[in-house]
């Protein structure tokens, strides 16, 4: 399984990595810093899942969900922002992506999220 | 410039924005984080210029370290999180799970780009969740900057001189209580006359019901 995750704080993407590293050590994770990188990555590796931030430089990602599900409309995204406006999350369900994650991540949030990669979710 | 009920209704608003904010805090850096009370206050830029208005005590002077971001379009203003250097260091600490070690002798000067990167990501977390519930309360849509982050010294004669004019200030007084250290850090949000004019007017709203 392939995943991209694109979000431009480090800590961040080092922290998923290593939830997802702990409980799915075979998946192959792909590192994006902004909206650009990740579709570049995207059209590049066609992953199973794209979890990415919303406030990004370069391209946002809003633009990049745009993006990707013109490409791909079945594509798997999940959205993970510090945004807590329900306007947004209203936005992005629209969009039609697996799950909508408040920051900052706990432990509940990785369960939920690890949960969703083994595809034991469906939204 | 807020009548006693505005006043209540706006501490009390805040009180619960900031308690999710402390709640974020604490799963960043594992510990439990106590905010204190915030005290609200909102002045004009005008009254801070008065030589008699003295600001309230908070780390605004000295070596800092402020990280903001600007919000609008309809509430449009700019949110400030502010440490002193020191402080922002063990909260970086905390949060990446790294020892305060005293024989390192670090100073704010050993700020790395990790230790910005991780501040700014505590800072857009704690300032999206009191800002992004006034876009809640107000029911409009905030649209954010990318979070700016800045280590500055300001000697206290210069505090003024970071206000722009036509602006007011809501200023938050926040101290974070972490299990081992104590942080203290001040939240600031600078909105435009027009947006506070809408939120007294939402307020007032509230009131009347």
């Amino acid at each position: 399984m392939k995943i991209l995750i694109v979000d431009d704080s480090q800590l961040v993407k080092k922290l998923l990595l290593k939830v997802i590293k702990d409980y799915l050590p075979d998946v192959l994770v792909f590192l994006a810093n902004n909206g650009e990188e990740g579709f570049q990555i995207y059209q590049e590796e066609k992953p199973d899942y794209v979890l990415t931030d919303l406030l990004m430089p370069k391209m946002n990602g809003q633009e990049l969900l745009r993006l990707i599900k013109d490409s791909e409309y079945k594509a798997k995204v999940i959205v993970m922002s510090a945004d807590i406006q329900k306007s947004t999350r209203e936005e992005i369900e629209a969009m039609d992506v697996i799950a909508f994650i408040n920051k900052p991540l706990n432990n509940e949030k990785a369960a939920y999220l690890i949960d969703l990669l083994k595809g034991e979710y469906h939204a | 410039m807020l009548s006693p009920m505005q006043r209540d209704v706006l501490t009390e608003m805040v009180n619960v924005y900031v308690g999710q904010a402390a709640s974020f805090l604490s799963e960043m850096v594992n510990q439990k984080v106590l905010l204190s009370v915030p005290e609200v206050e909102l002045i004009n830029v005008g009254e801070v210029e008065n030589p008699e208005y003295s600001l309230p005590a908070f780390p605004l002077a000295g070596h800092i370290i402020s990280s903001s971001m600007r919000f609008g379009h309809d509430f449009k203003g700019k949110a400030f999180l502010v440490f002193p250097a020191e402080e922002a260091k063990l909260l970086v600490n905390a949060c990446t799970g790294e020892d305060n070690n005293p024989e390192q002798n670090q100073t704010f000067t050993d700020f790395l780009d990790t230790d910005f990167d991780v501040l700014k990501e505590i800072s857009n977390v704690i300032l999206n969740a009191i800002v992004g519930e006034f876009g809640n309360f107000l029911d409009t849509k905030l649209e954010y900057s990318l979070p700016d982050i800045e280590l500055l010294f300001v000697s206290a004669p210069e505090q003024k001189s970071i206000l722009e004019k036509d602006i007011y200030i809501l200023l938050l007084h926040t101290t974070f209580l972490l299990a081992e250290t104590k942080i203290k850090g001040v939240i600031m949000i600078a909105l435009s006359m027009n947006s506070v004019s809408w939120l007294i007017s939402k307020i007032d709203e509230l009131l009347e019901d």
